[in-house]
C-alpha cells in the first residue's frame, strides 16, 4: 500500500510537471461544464421537434465512459513515457516487480476515473444521480481507462501517434448508440465493445429494471477481457 | 555468491539458443568481470541472473538458493544498473532517487550522499531531462547502489564518461568491494576489466572461453622479454631483452648506462591480445 501511494505521488508530480496531461485531465470538466449550461438551452431550441429531457439520461451517460477515456489518455501517455525511458526494466528489479508494477497501472486509472467520474457527473448536474446504485457501472466503466492506456502504450510510437491511435478508439464510443436507437436485437451486436454495457447499465441505474445487474456482469467481463488483451499486447510491445 | 551450472537460453521465438551451457562461479566479494562484443551473451546472462529472463534451463544459486525459489525479498539484496539510464527525466535527480529509495523495505543510502559520491548534488534539484549523457549515466549507476546491496550489477559503468568521472566510478566500484560486496560487471572495455576485476570471464557466441584473473591472464599470455627504448643519434631505438636472468644480461645493464633511454617494458599481453587469442574476435 505504502508502495502504491508513493507511485501515486510520483505520478501526480509527473503530470503536474506536463501541460499537455494537466490539459487533457482537464477535458471531461470542460465538456461536463458544456452539457450543464448548453444542453438545457439546445433543449429549447429544438423542443418542437424532439423533447431532448427525454434523452437527458443517455447524454449524461457519455460522461460516463468520456471520462474513463480521458484518464485513460493520460495514463497512455505516463506509460508511452516510461516505455521510451525504459523505466519497466528497472521495476523489473526492484522488490515492486513488474507485476506489482503494472496491477498499479490497471489499478490506478481504475481510482482516478471513478472519483473522477462522480465528479462529472455533479457538474453536469442534468440528472439526479443515483450514487450508490451507480457504484458499479461507475467501476466497470473506470476500467476502460487501463484498457485504452495499454492499447495507446501498445500501438503508438510516440505521442503524436498516441493521438491518432487515441481517436482511432474513440470509435468505440459508437456502440452506446447502437444500443439506444437501435431496437432490434441486433442492436447487442455492438455489445462486443465495452462501452455499450457502461451505458446499458448506466440507463438501467435510473430505474427499477431488471437487466441491471446482468448488464454490470457482463460489462465487468467483457472489460476484463479487454484489459487482460491489450496487457498481452503492452507485453509484446516491451518485450 | 553466484553459481551457474550448464546455463543454458533461447529466446521465445527463437530456434537456436543464445546461451549455450555456460558455468562459472563468482564467490563474495569479489569484482567479476563478464567481457565480451555486443551480442555474445552478456546481456542475457545478466538478465537472467537479475531474474528478468525466466526459461532458463541449467542451475542459477544466488545467495545460495536457486533463482527460481526466489522470494521479491532478492530485490532487496540487489543492485542494478543497466546500460542506457532509465530514469523519470521529469523529475529531479533527487526525486528520483527518493522515489526508488521508497520501493524497498530494507535500509537505503541517503540520495544526497550519493548524488555527492558522483558529484552531482550541485545538481540534486535539477530535472533529469536537463541532465548530460555522463550526469545521466552517473545518476543510474549510483542508483544501483541505493538499497545497500550485498550483491550489484553493473552493465558498461564508465561507458559515456569523461577519465576524471570514470575514475571516480572506478574507485567506487573497489570501494564498494573493499566494503565486502560483490560485483557481476559486464562490458567490453578491456582497460576497466583489467583495472577493477579480480578475475574474468570471456564470452563470444553465448560460450565462456576463458575464466582468469586479469594479471594471471597477461603473464602467461605475453611474452617474456623486456622492450627498451632510447636515444641514439636523433632518433628513438628500440632493443628487446629475454627478462630471465635480466640481471647479469651484460647487454642490458650496458644499453641502460649507457644510453638516454626513454622506456623500458615488461611485455605482457594485453586482456585485449588474451582476448583476440582466445576468441578469435575483436572486442567492438
Amino acid at each position: 500500500m505504502r508502495k502504491f501511494i508513493t507511485l501515486a505521488l510520483a505520478d501526480l508530480k509527473n503530470v503536474s510537471r506536463d501541460s499537455f496531461l494537466i490539459l487533457i485531465y482537464c477535458i471531461p470538466v470542460f465538456i461536463a461544464l458544456l452539457f450543464r449550461f448548453a444542453t438545457p438551452v439546445i433543449a429549447d431550441f429544438v423542443v418542437l421537434w424532439v423533447d431532448l429531457t427525454e434523452h437527458y439520461a443517455f447524454i449524461v451517460s457519455f460522461l460516463a465512459f468520456l471520462t474513463p477515456s480521458f484518464v485513460g489518455m493520460v495514463m497512455g501517455f505516463m506509460l508511452l513515457d516510461e516505455r521510451d525511458e525504459d523505466i519497466l526494466s528497472y521495476m523489473a528489479v526492484t522488490p515492486l516487480t513488474k507485476s506489482g508494477y503494472m496491477l498499479y497501472r490497471i489499478v490506478s486509472p481504475v481510482i482516478i476515473s471513478f472519483i473522477m467520474m462522480y465528479v462529472i457527473l455533479f457538474i453536469a448536474h442534468l440528472t439526479p444521480i443515483p450514487v450508490i446504485r451507480l457504484i458499479p457501472v461507475g467501476l466497470m466503466a473506470s476500467m476502460e481507462a487501463p484498457m485504452l492506456a495499454l492499447f495507446l502504450a501498445a500501438f503508438a510510437n510516440n505521442k503524436v501517434e498516441g493521438l491518432a491511435v487515441y481517436k482511432l478508439t474513440s470509435m468505440i464510443f459508437l456502440a452506446p448508440f447502437v444500443g439506444y436507437f437501435v431496437k432490434s436485437n441486433w442492436a447487442f451486436l455492438a455489445g462486443i465493445l465495452p462501452p455499450f454495457w457502461v451505458s446499458k447499465a448506466f440507463l438501467a441505474s435510473f430505474e427499477p429494471f431488471t437487466g441491471y445487474w446482468l448488464f454490470v456482469t457482463i460489462g465487468f467481463v467483457i472489460h476484463g477481457i479487454f484489459i487482460y488483451l491489450m496487457l498481452g499486447l503492452f507485453n509484446r510491445r516491451i518485450s | 555468491m553466484i553459481e551457474i551450472k550448464n546455463l543454458k537460453y533461447t529466446y521465445p521465438g527463437n530456434s537456436e539458443e543464445t546461451i549455450h551451457g555456460i558455468d562459472f562461479r563468482i564467490e563474495k566479494g569479489e569484482i567479476f568481470g563478464f567481457l565480451g562484443p555486443s551480442g555474445a551473451g552478456k546481456s542475457t546472462t545478466q538478465k537472467i541472473i537479475i531474474g528478468i529472463l525466466k526459461q532458463y534451463a541449467g542451475l542459477v544459486q544466488v545467495f545460495g538458493k536457486e533463482l527460481r525459489d526466489q522470494k521479491n525479498d532478492y530485490y532487496e539484496k540487489i543492485g542494478v544498473e543497466f546500460e542506457f539510464p532509465n530514469l523519470y527525466t521529469k523529475l529531479t535527480a533527487l526525486e528520483n532517487l527518493k522515489f526508488f529509495a521508497s520501493l524497498y523495505s530494507g535500509e537505503t543510502e541517503d540520495p544526497l550522499k550519493l548524488l555527492e559520491l558522483v558529484g552531482l548534488a550541485d545538481d540534486a534539484d535539477t530535472r533529469v531531462a536537463g541532465y548530460s549523457k555522463g550526469m545521466k549515466m552517473r545518476l543510474n549507476f549510483v542508483r544501483a547502489l541505493l538499497n545497500k546491496p550485498e550483491l550489484i550489477f553493473l552493465d558498461e559503468p564508465t561507458a559515456g564518461l569523461d577519465p576524471v568521472n570514470a575514475k571516480n566510478i572506478k574507485n567506487i566500484i573497489l570501494e564498494k568491494k573493499a566494503e565486502g560486496k560483490t560485483i557481476f560487471l559486464s562490458t567490453h572495455n578491456m582497460t576497466v576489466a583489467d583495472e577493477v576485476c579480480d578475475r574474468v570471464a570471456f564470452i563470444v557466441d553465448g560460450q565462456i572461453r576463458l575464466i582468469d584473473s586479469p594479471r594471471e591472464l597477461k603473464i602467461r599470455n605475453g611474452k617474456k622479454n623486456v622492450r627498451v627504448e632510447f636515444r641514439e643519434n636523433g632518433s628513438t631505438e628500440t632493443c628487446e631483452f629475454e627478462m630471465k636472468n635480466i640481471g647479469s644480461n651484460m647487454e642490458f645493464i650496458e644499453l641502460i648506462k649507457s644510453k638516454e633511454i626513454e622506456t623500458i617494458h615488461t611485455q605482457e599481453a594485453t586482456l585485449e591480445d588474451i582476448f583476440i587469442q582466445a576468441t578469435g574476435r575483436s572486442l567492438k
